[in-house]
């Protein structure tokens, strides 16, 4: 089916014989050229004004709200000119005053709130975990300097996750591990900040992921004297200069937009094309937009800092919206002040936000990316793909769009699996397990003639539960998306989800009466869980076992990590290492309850390999 | 204090700005761009699903690219460049259509009925489809299908992670697949 779209699709747009520019359009090019490059044309002028005045119409008062956050950060009054940028962003001498560098330096004695200065073997340790593959992307921050010489012969580099280009500011000082690049990414629309060498000591914010170049994110600036929080950053605002890295606590929230109200946009650049509409950080979790009937209003509170357009998709956990609103995540986040690069506008200046630094709850490290688009395979394919080197796959799930046809009735009786029929069109045999076969719906077939789950086994395929979609879109799923287990359907519905597996020490646990099924989410203890984050829920001492629960996570069955997490790792303290992968988790239930007993989430395969 | 001293690559488009040179940097602008403005503006119209719309966008990008024409590293990298610039600009026009509705500055339906783009959509039943799709979604779908584009240029160009790029491609082609099979189905039900 999927083939079939693309292929008309990709046909149907080769074969479009769309029209060329139109020659008023070609006219304008030539008008921009020749004009002062503040001057719009007057097409543009008139069309943005009539859009600016249809929107005012339509979206009532939104906007006329968020009015009031342009006084208080953008443009701000009596900021510094925009410095020209020098090579590359970096500072043409000592004339860069006013740079990162004229902040006191950080004491170490006192880092920032909340946030973990790693030494350089601890960042050589994080470097090394990361290029071994299998993690997120994280930022951490280091007390390492970087050393601008010598630089290596190539000087840019491609970053990555978003792609862009980095320019190699110099290596790792120390030889803290080898190839240690350091770079430097070039943020669209904003002019780079100057670095000095006084810049380049530690703490330094630094983002790894993978193989990938380090990122240089900037020397960390402890806002000496003030607390960490919304406010402080609001009251360092006026004198912020380009370059400046704080680390802030606070609440990343957004109000999904509906225009820049009565805004013309070419006098306010990227990224912070609708100030105090789009994205702010807070110092409470703030949902300001209320929806009235086709408007709505807005209402940012007066110590909310505005920030670039799409930092609460690219930085907040797990993000999320309740169709006007983002909901409000908290963290510790990091944010560099920034000149826009539009010639123009020599005050423009805002805070962007370049990391996030997981440092809330605490025991949160990281966040899972976006899930996979997830391969589904006809039985035709399928047959062929274990015809290359069946011995390999076994044991791997696989995602099939076909039939199983059916042998037999759905019970096992008292065996623990039984064969159960064929996958259409093949002559792979189809068993299933007795658990799973008490998960089937009785009053219809439809979990068998679809998207399903298989495993791979040496002698046929296993039945895991049907694919479904929490969205009507696909078949994947945030972990935030699993925890509102009552709205979904019936039967073992499988879904794909990107997360970390993590379980707790293997503690001896009281008998249930009646004993829920073996290695299900039902078992009372030791717990596992599949998060969003990266959490250790876990803290071991000598003499006792205490347990955070993940505020983003799914209660799943002990034996799912020591089954398919990748690398599976214990501690010294019996705890494990939380392992990211993209797991097939179904929906369960407790059978021994009853058809209508307890719901809950069980690991039944991983898909990355 | 020390700098850092290092040299900027090249970008060919050194001394854009200067007094010296303005006729220079004009002239160049105006070669790319204008080897540019068919593409673009076929871009944007596929994007948009407007002639006018697309008219604007265009010329947005245009005076986006000349006023931030000294942060191109890289002449040779002008088309992704400018493709960047577009495809934001179409991105906010999109999402800000799907809440806004904005009342058209033309009255009457004959401008819609005789805009370049819609007529081409109209005619396809795949090209139809495209209107289920939320806006990154159909970026997405653009820039690979019509524009040839790799997904990791894709990627480049919306600037989103390559993994986010999969997951919408695949999530646009099945929500594409769903819609032409409702619309086959309707096709048949109204068949004698």
């Amino acid at each position: 089916m999927s083939d079939d779209v693309e292929r008309r699709v990709r046909d149907a747009m080769r074969e479009t014989d769309l029209p060329p520019a139109p020659e008023a359009l070609r006219a304008s090019l030539g008008e921009i050229a020749a004009g002062p490059v503040e001057t719009a044309s007057r097409r543009s002028s008139r069309i943005v004004a009539g859009l600016a005045i249809a929107a005012v119409m339509v979206v009532g008062v939104v906007g006329l709200g968020a009015l009031g956050g342009l006084d208080r950060l953008w443009p701000v009054p009596g900021g510094t000119p925009a410095t020209t940028a020098g090579p590359m962003g970096l500072t043409p001498g000592p004339a860069a005053t006013g740079g990162p560098s004229t902040t006191p330096m950080a004491s170490l004695a006192e880092p920032p709130a909340g946030v973990t200065v790693l030494d350089a073997a601890g960042l050589s340790a994080a470097i090394a975990a990361q290029r071994a593959g299998g993690l997120a992307s994280q930022v951490v921050v280091a007390n390492v300097d970087i050393d601008p010489r010598p630089l290596p012969a190539v000087i840019l580099r491609e970053c990555a996750d978003p792609l862009g280009s980095c320019t190699v500011i110099g290596t790792l000082a120390g030889a803290v591990f080898p190839d240690g690049t350091v770079t430097i990414r070039a943020e669209p629309y904003v002019v780079p900040p100057p670095i000095t060498a006084a810049d380049l000591h530690g703490p330094v914010a630094l983002r790894l992921d993978g193989t990938a170049p380090i990122e240089y994110l900037g020397h960390l600036d402890p806002l000496a004297g003030t607390s960490f929080d919304v406010a402080a950053l609001s009251a360092a605002t006026p004198s912020a200069v380009p370059g400046r890295l704080v680390a802030v606590r606070g609440w990343l929230a957004g109000v999904l937009a509906p225009s820049c109200g009565p805004y013309m946009p070419e006098t306010i650049p990227e990224p912070f094309r609708c100030p105090g509409l789009r994205g702010f950080l807070a110092d409470q979790p703030v949902r300001p937009a209320t929806r009235v009937g086709n408007g709505g209003s807005i209402s940012v509170p007066d110590s909310a800092v505005t920030v670039q357009y799409g930092a609460y998709e690219s930085f907040a956990s797990s993000p999320a919206n309740d169709g006007v609103n983002d909901e409000p995540r908290l963290g510790l986040y990091l944010v560099r002040f920034v000149a826009s690069d539009t010639a123009d506008c020599p005050a423009c200046r805002g805070w962007l936000v370049v990391g996030r630094l997981d440092a809330a709850p605490a025991h949160v490290l990281q966040t899972a990316p976006p899930v996979p688009g997830a391969v589904v395979r006809s039985a035709a394919e399928l047959v062929a793909w274990l015809g290359e080197d069946r011995t390999s796959l076994v044991g791997r799930a696989v995602i099939v769009d076909g039939r199983v046809v059916q042998l037999n009735p759905r019970s096992c009786g008292l065996r623990l699996t039984c064969d159960f029929g064929s996958l259409e069109g093949t002559t792979e045999g189809v068993k299933v397990s007795a658990y799973t076969a008490s998960l089937l719906l009785p009053d219809t077939d439809y979990p068998l003639n679809g998207a399903m789950a298989l495993e791979v086994r040496p002698d046929g395929l296993e039945y895991l539960g049907y694919m479904g979609s929490l969205d009507g879109r696909d078949f994947n799923a945030a972990v935030t998306d699993l925890t509102n287990m009552s709205q979904m359907p019936r039967g073992p519905m499988t879904v794909i989800v990107s997360g970390w597996l993590v379980a707790g020490p293997p503690v001896p646990c009281p008998q249930q009466n009646p004993a829920p099924p073996a290695d299900t989410p039902f078992e009372p203890c030791p717990g596992a869980w599949l998060t969003g984050d990266m959490v250790q829920p876990w803290t071991v001492t000598p003499t006792s076992i205490s347990m955070t629960p993940p505020a983003m996570g799914v209660r799943v069955q002990y034996g799912a990590y020591g089954q398919f997490a990748p690398d599976p790792a214990a501690q010294p303290d019996g705890t494990v290492a939380p392992r990211f992968g993209t797991y097939l988790v179904r929906l369960v239930t407790d059978t021994t309850i009853g058809p209508d007993g307890p719901r809950g989430w069980q690991v039944v395969g991983r898909l990355d390999p | 204090m020390r700098a850092i001293g290092m040299a900027r690559p090249s970008n060919g488009w050194e001394g854009t700005l200067g007094a010296g040179t303005r006729a220079d940097t004009t002239e160049r602008f105006l070669r790319q761009a204008g080897s540019e403005l068919d593409r673009a503006y076929r871009l944007a119209g596929l994007l948009l699903g407007d002639g006018a719309e697309a008219e604007d966008a265009t010329q947005e990008a245009l005076l986006r690219a000349w006023r931030g024409l000294d942060t191109l590293r890289d002449a040779a990298g002008f088309q992704s460049w400018f493709d960047r610039i577009l495809v934001n600009i179409c991105r906010d026009r999109l999402r800000r259509r799907a809440k806004v509705r904005f009342l058209p500055l033309e009255e009457g339906g004959a401008a819609a009925s005789s805009d370049p783009f819609r007529a081409v959509v109209d005619r396809d039943e795949a090209l139809r489809a495209l209107a289920v799709l939320d806006p990154d979604e159909r970026l997405v779908v653009v820039l690979h299908y019509w524009a040839d584009l790799p997904l990791t240029s894709v990627a480049e160009r919306t600037g989103r992670p390559l993994g986010t790029v999969k997951s919408r491609l695949h999530r646009a082609l099945g929500r594409m697949a769903r819609q032409l099979d409702a619309a086959r189905a309707a096709e048949l039900g109204r068949r004698p």
